[in-house]
């Protein structure tokens, strides 16, 4: 999963593109080690645990949950567990192509 | 058997039905008397059986005539008293048929009235939208030369408000927005669906405004989601475990 995140990151360098993670570890020190460990640039939200209030807001109930949102801020796509990374590259590609020709 | 009156002597020749003690009235004086067997009948009856008959036949005609005729006359009265109840109510029926046709012809000529008034609605549109058109169908001098001058309809129309035929134009306008509005009726349901992808709400389901997220990143350092609206963002609900 992180290795499918991390070329997508840096495949959409530019792009109207970001991936924003709400991570609900309990330890922030384990985090920063995993972070760095598995090289993990992007942003998170802190959830503190998986009973956290993003996570309750959302009403998220497995791990990982994934949300596809545009530009415009519409939830465009929703998968409860890591789909397969052609199937995420293929939504987001063509999410970003409308993204750039409303531009 | 034969008898005879007590008042005026007249002998009566009785049927034979007829037996002593019963009363009867003399056909001649019409005295009421209980009949007697008399000895003396019998002489009578030899002594003028003719000249009796003959008095007696004499009288009894002339009693039934008088009472016959007076019935008749009464009869008359009589019917001529039915008549009179006949006819009050054979008027008052007629004069219910007569009304009721009078009613009957007054909502004919209403619908006439109207029919006529549709007709000639109808008549005027179909007048006016023709000069509008191309030349003045309604018969207006003012319209012919019009047309006949220049083709441009701009030229007609500019005049043709000034006829009355314009506000009929109108007329035949408004049935047909009535037409169209029930027709349109249908696309009110119709709209509804399509608002929800136009006005998304905000929520969490695919289609919705994704609400807000506000926090704070590893390093306790504050952003929002809102920061990124323009691009596509991909939010994962991770955790490492």
């Amino acid at each position: 999963m992180f290795p499918h995140e991390r070329s997508l990151v840096k495949r959409l360098e530019g792009k109207p593109f970001v991936l924003l993670g709400v991570n609900s570890d309990e330890s922030r020190k384990e985090l920063k080690a995993v972070m760095k460990k598995e090289k993990i640039t992007w942003r998170s939200f802190w959830n503190g645990g998986r009973d956290g209030p993003i996570s309750r807001q959302w009403a998220i109930r497995g791990w990982p949950t994934l949300v596809i949102i545009d530009a415009k801020g519409v939830i465009r796509h929703k998968f409860t567990g890591s789909p397969e990374g052609s199937v995420l590259d293929e939504l987001i590609n063509e999410l970003v192509k409308e993204t750039e020709l409303t531009k | 058997m034969k008898c005879s009156c007590p008042r005026c002597d007249a002998v009566l020749r009785l049927a034979d039905s007829i037996r002593a003690g019963k009363r009867i009235a003399c056909p001649s004086c019409q005295a009421v008397f209980r009949v007697r067997q008399e000895p003396s009948s019998a002489a009578a009856i030899k002594t003028s059986p003719i000249t009796t008959a003959a008095p007696a036949s004499e009288e009894r005609p002339e009693l039934p005539q008088r009472r016959f005729p007076l019935r008749k006359r009464f009869q008359p009265k009589k019917q001529s008293v039915n008549p009179a109840l006949i006819v009050i109510p054979i008027a008052v029926g007629a004069m219910l048929l007569i009304g009721g046709v009078v009613l009957a012809v007054v909502l004919v000529h209403n619908k006439n009235k109207v029919d006529s008034v549709a007709k000639a609605s109808t008549s005027n549109t179909s007048r006016e939208s023709p000069p509008q058109q191309n030349s003045g169908g309604g018969g207006f001098p003012g319209i012919r030369p019009q047309p006949d001058q220049g083709a441009g309809p701009g030229q007609l129309v500019p005049e043709s408000p000034g006829l009355p035929g314009n506000p009929p134009v109108e007329q035949p306008n408004f049935p047909q927005p009535t037409n169209p509005q029930l027709p349109p009726q249908p696309p009110p349901i119709t709209q509804p669906p399509p608002p929800p992808p136009s006005e998304p709400v905000i929520g969490i389901e695919v289609g919705n405004i994704a609400p807000e997220i506000e926090g704070e990143d590893i390093d306790r350092k504050k952003f929002k989601m809102g920061d990124y609206r323009g691009k596509v963002i991909l939010l994962d609900f991770w955790g490492y475990w």
